[in-house]
C-alpha cells in the first residue's frame, strides 16, 4: 500500500475499523515505511491523550446549580395520556407492531367483501336443508330456497343463464356440483344463511377460498380470469339474486375491468356506453368506486351477453332489459360495477 | 424514594428515570443531572474553552433538557440526545461570543502556530506531577482550540465520549463515511497541533 492511502487509513486503523486485509497493509506500511510509522506514533499518542485527558470533573457546584435554575421552572408540562401510558413504556414497541399487524391482517381477512361476511338473516335450518339436498339439479333446488327468497316481487328471478345458453352454457348443474358448490338455489340459501348458522355445517373461511378458486367450468373465460383470481377481493357487487358462485372475484391489481368489460360487449356484438348514451372511455377505477353504465347489445345475444356478465360478478338488475327499452333490435343492458380491492 | 434506590444499590436506567419524570416525579430529574453532569460540563468545557462559561452553558443545557424532557419520546438513547442538545448550546453560545466582539479565549503564549515549539518541564524530581497533568490538559485544551468546530466537537465525540462512529453519525445527522474520513483529518490536525507545541514525551 502507498504511504499516502495508509496515512490516509491510520484513524481508521486505530479505530480497528478496518478489514483484515486492509489493516495487514497498513501495518506493513508502519513497519516499511518511517514516515507513516511517525504519523502512526502522533496520531495514535493525540488518541490516548484525549481519552486519558480529556473527560473533565464538573465543579462540586453545577448540581446545585442546576437544581436552583431548574426550582424556578414549572413542573413539567405533561399531558394527560403521557400519565396514563406512562406505565406502558416499558413495552417494546417491535411488540406493539407485531402485535397490530396480526390485528390487522385479522381484520383485513374478515373485511372480504362478500366472501365471509356475515349475512343479515341467518337461516340455519335451510342451510342444513340445502346441504342436504346437494347436488341435486337446480331444478329441484329452487323450492329448498327460503319463502323470503322466493317471494321477491320487486326482484324477479333472472333468467337462468345456463340453462338457456345451448351454445354458451355457464356451466352444468353436474358441474357446479361436482365443484362441491352446489346448485343455484342452494348456495343462495348458503349465502343468505350460512355463515352465521354456527352449527358444524356452515361454510369455512377456507371451504369459501376453495370455492373461490375452483370456479364453474364457463364458457367464456375472459383474460383476468385466465390470470388467476386467487388473491384477489371483490369485483362487481352481487345483488340478492345472485349467487356466490357467480360471483367472480377479480385480481385487485386488475383496475382496468372496464375496459374488460368493454370488449365483452364488443364481443356479443354490442357496445359500452354511459347512461346518458355518451360512448364509454377506459377509465381506471379507485377504490369504491361505483360505475354506472349500459351495454347496447343486440336482442337475441342479451342472455348470453348477461350470463357473461354475472361470471364476472357484474350486477345486472333485471328490470333494465325486459321488453321496454327494446328498440332497433338492441337491448339495453345496466351495469353497475362497483371496485373494491 | 431515588435516594433510597440509590443507597440500596439499585441503578435506575435512563429511561426510567425518565419515564417518572414524565409522571411527574422531578427528584428523577435530579438524579438525571447528577448522573450526567461531568459528561455535559465537559462537552461544554472542551467546546467553549472556558470553565466559567462551560457552566453556565451546562446549567441552560438541563434547564432546556427539563423542559423538553416531556417531549422526547425515546427514539434515540438520552446521552445521544443530551450530546446533541449540548452541542446545540455550544453552537449557539460561540455564535453569540462572536456577535458581542469575543473570540475564542486566547491561546496560552507559544502555542499560536507562528510562535516557537513550547517545552514543558519535565516530571524530574521536584517536579510538581498535578502541575504537569494540569498543564498537559491546558495544552491539549490549546490545541483543540485551534480546530474548527466541525472537528473539535468530531473528535471529542469519539475520543473523550468514547461514541462509536454509528452514534456519532445519529447524533450529527452524518453519513458513516463522512465520520470516519473527518474524524481522520480531525486527529491528524489535532495530532499536527499537538506536535507543534509540544514534544509528546513531554505530555506524556
Amino acid at each position: 500500500m502507498h504511504s499516502f492511502f495508509a496515512i490516509n487509513r491510520l484513524s481508521a486503523y486505530i479505530d480497528g475499523e478496518l478489514p483484515d486485509n486492509e489493516a495487514a497493509e497498513v501495518e506493513r506500511a508502519i513497519a516499511a515505511d518511517p514516515s507513516v510509522r511517525d504519523e502512526y506514533q502522533r496520531m495514535l499518542s493525540t488518541v490516548e491523550l484525549l481519552r486519558t485527558r480529556g473527560p473533565l470533573q464538573a465543579p462540586p457546584t453545577l448540581h446545585g446549580a442546576i437544581l436552583a435554575r431548574v426550582a424556578d421552572e414549572p413542573d413539567p408540562v405533561v399531558g394527560f395520556w403521557a400519565r396514563l401510558l406512562a406505565p406502558f413504556h416499558a413495552i417494546p414497541m417491535e411488540a406493539v407492531g407485531v402485535v397490530f399487524a396480526v390485528v390487522a391482517v385479522v381484520v383485513l381477512i374478515n373485511q372480504k367483501p362478500g366472501m365471509d361476511a356475515p349475512p343479515a338473516d341467518p337461516a340455519p335450518a335451510a342451510v342444513e336443508r340445502a346441504e342436504e339436498a346437494a347436488p341435486p339439479p337446480l331444478e329441484q333446488a329452487l323450492p329448498q330456497q327460503p319463502p323470503k327468497l322466493a317471494s321477491r316481487p320487486e326482484q324477479p328471478a333472472p333468467p337462468a343463464p345456463e340453462a338457456g345458453l345451448p351454445a354458451k352454457p355457464m356451466g352444468t348443474s353436474a358441474a357446479r356440483t361436482s365443484s362441491g358448490v352446489g346448485t343455484q338455489g342452494a348456495e343462495t340459501t348458503q349465502a343468505k344463511g350460512g355463515d352465521k348458522s354456527g352449527g358444524k355445517k356452515a361454510p369455512s373461511k377456507k371451504d369459501a377460498r376453495v370455492q373461490k378458486v375452483t370456479p364453474p367450468k364457463q364458457a367464456y373465460e375472459p383474460e383476468w380470469e385466465q390470470q388467476g383470481d386467487d388473491h384477489s377481493t371483490g369485483y362487481g357487487e352481487p345483488n340478492a339474486l345472485q349467487t356466490r358462485p357467480y360471483y367472480y372475484r377479480l385480481d385487485p391489481r386488475d383496475q382496468h375491468g372496464l375496459r374488460e368489460l368493454r370488449k365483452l360487449a364488443a364481443r356479443y356484438g354490442g357496445s359500452l356506453k354511459y347512461l346518458d348514451g355518451r360512448a364509454f372511455q377506459d377509465q381506471t377505477l379507485q377504490d369504491g368506486d361505483l360505475v354506472d353504465l349500459r351495454a347496447d347489445v343486440p336482442s337475441d345475444q342479451v342472455e348470453a351477453f348477461v350470463a357473461a356478465l354475472k361470471q364476472l360478478g357484474l350486477v345486472v338488475p333485471i328490470a333494465s332489459y325486459d321488453g321496454s327499452l327494446h328498440g332497433g333490435g338492441m337491448t339495453q343492458v345496466r351495469v353497475q360495477v362497483r371496485f373494491n380491492p | 424514594m431515588f435516594g433510597l434506590l440509590l443507597a440500596m444499590g439499585s441503578r435506575p436506567s435512563d429511561s426510567e428515570l425518565v419515564q417518572r419524570f414524565k409522571a411527574g416525579d422531578r427528584e428523577a430529574f435530579s438524579v438525571l443531572a447528577h448522573r450526567h453532569q461531568h459528561r455535559v460540563y465537559g462537552m461544554c468545557m472542551r467546546m467553549l474553552g472556558s470553565s466559567q462559561e462551560a457552566e453556565e452553558v451546562a446549567q441552560d443545557v438541563f434547564l432546556s433538557l427539563y423542559r423538553a424532557l416531556p417531549r422526547f419520546r425515546g427514539d434515540s438513547k438520552l446521552t445521544t440526545w443530551m450530546y446533541r442538545v449540548t452541542l446545540n448550546h455550544c453552537k449557539n453560545h460561540e455564535l453569540y461570543r462572536r456577535r458581542r466582539g469575543h473570540g475564542r479565549h486566547e491561546p496560552i503564549e507559544g502555542t499560536r502556530d507562528d510562535g516557537p515549539p513550547r517545552e514543558l518541564p519535565h516530571g524530574g524530581p521536584g517536579t510538581d506531577a498535578g502541575v504537569h497533568r494540569l498543564e498537559a490538559s491546558d495544552l491539549l485544551q490549546e490545541a483543540l482550540d485551534q480546530l474548527d468546530d466541525d472537528h473539535r466537537q468530531i473528535v471529542l465525540l469519539r475520543d473523550v465520549e468514547d461514541l462509536s462512529y454509528e452514534e456519532i453519525s445519529e447524533l450529527l445527522n452524518l453519513p458513516r463515511g463522512t465520520v470516519k474520513s473527518r474524524l481522520h483529518r480531525a486527529r491528524a490536525e489535532l495530532a499536527r497541533r499537538l506536535n507543534r507545541n509540544v514534544s509528546r514525551a513531554d505530555v506524556l
